[in-house]
Formats: C-alpha cells, structure tokens, sequence
C-alpha cells in the first residue's frame, strides 16, 4: 500500500509538468484526499515528505530542462541551503582553517543555529551533519539549542552533556561559547566537543558489572555452598557421592570463571565501542585460523566444518582479535547447538551493492531456533532453552558481544533459521580493497 | 500578533525548526524514561513525565503556525505538501511522547522493586529499537531521505516480533514466581507501550514469499 501511495505522489508530480496552470491545485487536493485516507502513523506524514521531495526533484528538472511554468527558486528542504554544498563556504577563511587544525572536534555556527564549517573531528562523530544546514541534523538536543539561545541572548558560554544513542552510544560535553564579533562572515557561536563517553561507561559498567555478576553467579555460587555443605555432613564418607560431587563442583567453578571472562570481555568491547577500528583484516586468513582452532570441539561431536571462500584475500576494515571472536562465537555455537554428526558451513561472498559488504554466512543444519526467541539471541544472558544450554556451557554471553563488536564496526548481522533444518548466522562488514 | 512580515521562506524554515526541536525532546524524554524504569529512578522519573509538557506546548505552536501559514499563505502543491505532514509528525510525535511519559510512570510506579535486573534486558532491547527507529524517522524527515524512511518502515517488524517475545517472557517469570507478577505486570505495560510507540512507522506488508517457515531477525548498524 505504501509504495502504491508514493508512486501516487510521484505520478502527480508528472501531472505537474505536463499542465503546470492546474497541477497546483489537483496536488493540493490530492494532497488532502490521501490524508484523509490514511489513518494515523507516520506513513503518511513520511509519505507527504517523500512525495513532497520527489515533487522538489521533479520541479528542478521542470525548471532547468523545459522552461515551462516560474522557475522555482525557493528551498523547500528544511534546514538544507541548496546554495551550499556538502563542503563549506568559508572553506579559505583563516578561521575556518584554525578550527579545522584543532584535535578537538568543533563546530562554528551562526545567529540562525547553521553550521558554518565544523572540522574533520566532528564530521567524524556527527554523520547527518551537514555544512550549511541546521545543527539540529547534527544533534536534536534540547539542551544544546538553549545553550546556543543563552550564548546568543546573553553573550555567556555554557556548557551542556550530549547523549548520542546512535550510531554508537556516546556522551559529550559541549562547551557553546559566544564570539564577540557580529561580522556576518565570522561564526556567532563555536562549539567545542568533548568526548566523555569512556569515563562515563567506565561508571555505567562497573554499576553493570556488579549487578550481572552477583545476579549470575549467584546460582552457581549456592550449587557450591550446597555440594560443600553436603560433603561435610551427609557425604562425608562415600567415596561414589565425593567423586560426583567433585565433578558438578568443578564445571560448576569452570561456568562461573567463563562467566566472568565473558564480562570482561564484554565490558572490553562496550568501553571500546565509540572509537571505530583502523586495521585491515583478512577473513579468509582469520577464518582459516578460527576453523583450524575449533576442530578439535567439532570432531568430538563428529560435525564437519566446510569452508567456501574467494580465493583472492577479503579485506574489512576492523580489529583482528575482534573479528575472530565474532567467528569464534558463531561458528562455536553451530557446532555446539547444531545436531551430532553435523555438517557446518561457511560461506564468504561480496555483496553486489555500490558500497560492497563482505558477507560471512555461518550455517548449521542442527534443530533451529523458534521464532518468538530470534529477536533476542543477542541480549546479554539470553539462552533459548536454559537448561540444555547451561548443559552445553553457554553463559549466553557470546551473541551479546558479537553484537557490540559489530556495532563498533559498522557491521550487521542476520539469524535465519527453520525448525528441524538449521540456523544460518550471517554477519556484514564494510569491504576494503586489498593493496 | 507579528509586527514583521517574515518571508515566507523564513516561516517554513521556522517550522522545521520547531518540528525538530520537539523531536529533540521527544527523544530525550523517550532515554530518560527508560533509564528511570532501568534504575529505579524516581527523581528521573518525574523530570520525563513533567517534560511532556513541553512537547505540548511545542504541538500546539506547530499547529498555530502551521494554520496560519496556510490561511494567509494560501500555499499550494509542494509546500502545502510540506505543511500538512509537519502537522502529521507534530502530532505522532506528541503521540510518542505520551506513550513514553507512560513508560516513565510505570518507572515511578516499580521504583521500590528490588528484584533482579534480568528482567527488564528485553524492554532495554525494545528501547533501543525504537530509539533507533524514531531518530531515523526524524533524520529521514529533516533531510527529506526517501530511502532512509523506507529502512525505517521495514525495520518495524523487528520491534513487534521483540514485543511478543518480551511478552512471552514475563508471563513465564510470573508464573515461575509470583513475587515476579507486580513487577512483572508493570514491565508489561511498560513494554506496550515501546511497542506502540513503533506502530507510529508502521511497517510496509510482508514482502516474504508465502508458506516459506525460515524466521529472519536483522541486527543492523549502518
Ligand atoms: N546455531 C544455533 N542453533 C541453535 N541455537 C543457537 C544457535 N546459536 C545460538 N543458539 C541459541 O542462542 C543462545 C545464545 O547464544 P550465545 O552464543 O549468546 O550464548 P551461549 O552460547 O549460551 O553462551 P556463550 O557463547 O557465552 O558460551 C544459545 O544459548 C542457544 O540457545
Ligand atoms: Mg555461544
């Protein structure tokens, strides 16, 4: 339905070029029926946008190719200056340059909240921001706007905390000053930006840390207290109950170390999460690698691991021990969950897409994963089925942190999966070429 | 009321203006809910259900302006295009920033519970799919991004399917343990809420061929 309704708006937008002197008016009608049409939900605002943008795109090839009808000068797009490019206007300006020579990221705006130039720092950290547009692109926070009011009211600089959920969870302080000058080419206002993220996930985690910890452990934790007590009472002198005893006491004491490496490791990847990854890695070394190292744990269960890559290296851009722990965590988990005397495949293939992905595609053809548990796997702690899988050692850590390092690289990841026939993991990261 | 007659330009740039800054507090209010029911902040709690207010005040000078616009303007195609659904988003976005200032209610309401934390990782899952989804609404919509809005509608099916589970969920913890059900019960609305606040984008039809049972989650950062 929805597609119907944009390519409504689209043919009325064709209509326009061919009868400019009605088209306004059955656009503005048309405009009201499709509204009353639709229900609520932001379809149909979107829809109007979309429309509303397409109609833009079509009125400038009207103006520029046909002539037909006023030329169209005004900017429809919010908070867009078509006059702008992506690059800056004052991109010569001395102070541009200085501002662009700073470690920290800036952003120099003017009375109106436009972003006149912001250095590479913060292009960086504010990926919808564009020069010569609404700082609101860049940051909606209302904190922020009020700082820039205050220091354009008052003259007086403030400083305010920026919580940027996306991409990547980020905090930052904006120190939002005033410049005295009042010269229409130099910024009113520049915003100096720094990153607290780290210092404040170090509290959030340590907080986090000591709530998962002693909530998980402490299950494992009372198993222990009990075979001990048992063995000091009832047990005391069977020897057949000591060596059972002993052998769910040790795996008990092994689940509870995994779980803390686990955290830790996790924590690791959470504190890192806002710093995007420098290396070159090539997956089909490191896949070769992780393949080679899990051998042993899939023979025990008599599955074979089939690998199907390019023959030429396949670069991404990321951080090596994180990519072989994504892999590790994934294809550990096929062999763990698929089926006894199983067959496990990986698959590496380049997407078709302009900005080309490389695919990793994990599959098993162990039992599946229900549906109602699939949008969850990659909760901390979340175990499809408790009890087999505390059998098998999960934590149900690993997917959580498979999460957080694609996350940090820019990554996704896809579960499909069919009862009784198996789960196909598959994980995308940003190709690089190879030289 | 205004002395100066502002370009038309500038009255449509203006309305832009205030359509994102009411989306910027609807998404804090929308984070600071949530970390109060996460960590049983009542103090938290109370500032985001009092700065609901302030996305109402916000609604109405949208629809002020707005009305104004068309009935001295007389805008036509396009712009009016561009006037009406501002007024759409103005209005699911007060939409969300009720269904979120319930959520903080609940935060309220739990403040005193101590049982564990587990319990709520789904509702966090939840959150951050509709925090998410509601950024790129707005961003798509700022920058005018067709496709971007498109990811955004598709993108929805996620947070259904994570309600259901959720659900699920906490109807087992109930069971398991009736000391659970209080909590519980409010985690449920709690996370209803989240879910209608994914229903203002809702999703294009199912583009999957029939009778195919392979269940697909997308987890995507890009
Ligand atoms: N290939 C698979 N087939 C079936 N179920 C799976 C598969 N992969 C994961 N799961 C399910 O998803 C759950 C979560 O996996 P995850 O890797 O996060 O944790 P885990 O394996 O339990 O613990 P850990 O990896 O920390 O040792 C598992 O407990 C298992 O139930
Ligand atoms: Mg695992």
């Amino acid at each position: 339905m929805a597609t119907g309704l944009m390519d409504g708006l689209r043919n009325l937008g064709r209509q326009v070029r061919l009868h400019p002197t009605i088209a306004g008016a059955v656009v503005a009608i048309a405009a009201f029926i499709v509204l009353a049409l639709l229900i609520s939900g932001l379809p149909a605002a979107i829809a109007c946008a979309v429309g509303a943008a397409a109609g833009v795109a079509l009125g400038k090839l009207t103006d520029s190719g046909l002539g037909d009808g006023p030329p169209d000068t005004t900017r429809r797009s919010p908070g867009i200056r078509r006059d702008v490019g992506p690059r800056s206007a004052y991109e010569d300006a001395p102070w541009t340059r200085m501002i662009e020579a700073m470690p920290d990221p800036v952003i120099a705006v003017d009375r109106d909240h436009m972003v006149m130039h912001a250095n590479h720092a913060a292009r960086d950290i504010f990926v919808s921001m564009r020069i010569g547009a609404a700082i609101s692109l860049a940051s909606r926070s209302p904190e922020l706007a009020e700082a820039i009011d205050h220091a354009i009211g008052y003259q007086e600089s403030r400083i305010v905390r920026l919580h940027e959920r996306m991409p990547v969870e980020r905090r930052l302080d904006a120190t939002v000053s005033p410049l005295p000058s009042d010269h229409g080419h130099l910024p009113a206002i520049v915003i100096v930006l720094h990153d607290v993220s780290e210092r404040e996930r170090l509290a959030q985690m340590r907080a986090d840390f000591i709530a998962h910890a002693s909530h998980e452990l402490r299950t494992p934790m009372a198993a222990l207290r009990g075979f001990i007590e048992t063995l000091q009472g009832a047990a005391k002198h069977d020897a057949a109950a000591r060596e059972r005893f002993l052998g769910i006491m040790s795996s008990e004491a092994q689940r509870m170390s995994r779980i803390l490496d686990d955290l830790l490791s996790l924590a690791r990847v959470e504190m890192r999460a806002h710093i995007a990854p420098t290396g070159r890695v090539d997956v089909n070394e490191v896949l070769s690698e992780v393949v080679e190292s899990l051998e042993p744990i899939a023979a025990a269960v008599e599955t074979t691991i089939q690998v199907d890559t390019p023959r030429e290296p396949c670069f991404v851009r990321g951080d090596r021990d994180e990519i072989v722990q994504v892999l590790v965590n994934i294809l550990q988990n096929a062999i763990k969950y698929g089926r006894q005397g199983g067959a496990v495949t990986v698959r590496v293939s380049l997407t078709e897409a302009q900005e080309r992905r490389l695919r990793i595609a994990i599959a098993d053809n162990g039992p599946g994963i229900a549906e109602a548990h699939l949008p969850r796997l990659t909760e901390r702690f979340y175990r499809v089925d408790d009890k087999s899988s505390r059998e098998k050692g999960g934590t149900g850590l690993g997917l959580a942190i498979v999460k957080h390092i694609l996350a940090r690289h820019q990554g996704d990841l896809k579960i499909a999966s069919k009862l009784g026939v198996g789960s196909t993991f598959t994980v995308e990261l940003p190709f690089v070429n190879g030289e | 009321m205004e002395h100066t007659v502002k370009s038309y330009e500038a009255e449509l740039a203006q309305l832009d203006n205030k359509l994102s800054h009411m989306g910027g507090l609807v998404e804090q209010l929308l984070g600071n809910a949530f970390a109060a029911l996460e960590r049983r902040d009542p103090r938290l709690a109370s500032e985001a259900i009092a700065s609901d207010r302030a996305i109402d005040l916000m609604q109405r000078e949208i629809e002020e302006l707005a009305i104004s616009m068309i009935a001295r303007r007389q805008p036509m195609a396009q712009d009016l295009r561009t006037i009406v659904s501002t007024l759409k988003v103005a209005g699911d976005l007060e939409r969300i920033g009720d269904l979120a200032k319930n959520v903080a209610k609940r935060a309220l309401a739990i403040a005193p519970e101590t049982r564990p934390q587990s319990l709520i990782l789904g509702l966090r899952h939840m959150t951050e799919l509709a925090t998410a989804s509601l950024k790129n609404v707005l961003d798509a919509y700022m920058t005018r991004d067709d496709e971007k809005a498109l990811k955004v509608w598709r993108s929805d099916t996620d947070l259904d399917a994570l309600y259901n589970s959720v659900f699920r969920e906490l109807l087992t913890y109930m069971m398991e343990d009736p000391r659970n059900i209080g909590l519980c019960t409010h985690l449920l609305f709690g996370a209803k809420n989240i879910e209608r606040i994914g229903d203002h984008g809702k999703p294009l039809e199912d583009d999957r061929p029939k009778g195919d049972k392979t269940s697909v989650t997308l987890i995507e950062n890009n």
